[in-house]
């Protein structure tokens, strides 16, 4: 019975601890610590350790931190202007530009692709025409020849 | 200077009134940052980082919230982010142990508890179990533990920051101190 008591005051300690709690089961906690002394041992525990954090709010604050922020700001603002930055950024926009210059490439080779064709006929054109004045077959030698006699 | 003066002023590049600003929030913003990382120097390089982006994105801020809490907000974040960020944080802690939380322990404590050797060792473990137990909640009842126990901050104004009803806010509360005294109540149990 006596257990069954502790297990419930010990779900309850930290609220008690807190001031969580109404008047009516803060003095029943009370009576029960002041005559159990492993539950009095375990709420001197808690107790301490959540007094911790009190004493952890007590930090003094470091009176160069606005130096400090100021120095990072300003290496911020360095290095944004820094040429070796610029080359960085430079850089970063490589890939940009390799895909860039693929794109251009890709486009040359179509727009030249498209043509091809068109050359062909031309040879095709250029070959008739070279046909056409095959002056051997227009005139014969020999009928020149017996013309002029 | 009224909020709305000072943003302005900031956002014109004022210098003397973002070092006022500094100056009158330094102390907030650390405690706050020091609530979840139980790191001093930690907790002034976070809130370090905290005004720098609040130089840098004043323009962003649309003024439907209040100032304090714009700040409350980037404190907590950027606490959240240098947790999740360093893994390696837990293990340095347990390392450094024994060398940066016992300056902060010695720096801490008063002096007359210079004399008790014990009662300082007693403390930097009660410290530590305190400080793992917070750091186990789940993250939002983390933050409202944190907001409401470090910075005293009320339950309205920890829900304006996390942006839940007041009634979340009382129930996160709740289940962060059941949480914390079942593992407290656990380990002294055992001693």
């Amino acid at each position: 019975m006596q257990k069954m008591k502790c297990k419930k005051i010990h779900k309850k300690l930290i609220f008690y601890i807190d001031g969580d709690l109404s008047s009516k089961e803060n003095k029943k906690i009370e009576e029960h610590l002041s005559s159990c002394k492993n539950c009095s041992r375990l709420y001197s525990e808690m107790k301490s350790s959540m007094e911790i954090i009190q004493d952890e709010k007590s930090i003094e604050t470091n009176p160069y931190l606005y130096t400090r922020i100021k120095q990072q700001l300003n290496n911020i603002n360095e290095n944004a202007t820094k040429p070796i930055f610029a080359i960085q950024r430079l850089k970063m926009l490589q890939p940009i530009m390799v895909s860039f210059l693929i794109a251009v490439g890709i486009f040359i080779g179509v727009s030249i692709g498209n043509n091809f064709p068109l050359q062909e006929n031309n040879i095709a054109d250029t070959q008739t025409e070279l046909n056409y004045i095959n002056d051997l077959q227009q005139e014969h030698v020999e009928y020149f020849l017996l013309n002029n006699e | 200077m009224t909020d709305k003066k000072l943003i302005k002023a900031i956002k014109n590049n004022d210098q003397q009134a973002f070092k006022h600003f500094v100056e009158k929030n330094q102390q907030i913003v650390v405690n706050t940052c020091y609530g979840f990382l139980h790191n001093v120097a930690d907790a002034e390089d976070i809130a370090q980082d905290v005004f720098i982006e609040v130089f840098l994105s004043i323009n962003k801020f649309r003024e439907d919230a209040k100032l304090s809490t714009w700040l409350y907000r980037i404190a907590v974040n950027k606490s959240l982010n240098h947790i999740r960020d360093n893994k390696k944080h837990k293990i340095l802690n347990r390392i450094d142990n024994n060398s940066d939380a016992d300056k902060n322990f010695e720096k801490e404590l008063p002096d007359n508890n210079n004399s008790q050797p014990e009662k300082i060792i007693e403390d930097k473990e009660r410290a530590q179990i305190l400080h793992s137990s917070i750091n186990a909640l789940p993250k939002n009842q983390k933050i409202a533990f944190t907001l409401n126990k470090y910075d005293d901050l009320s339950y309205k104004q920890i829900a304006e920051i996390m942006n839940v009803s007041l009634s979340s806010v009382e129930s996160l509360i709740h289940r962060a101190k059941k949480n914390l005294q079942k593992k407290l109540i656990s380990f002294y149990k055992k001693k």
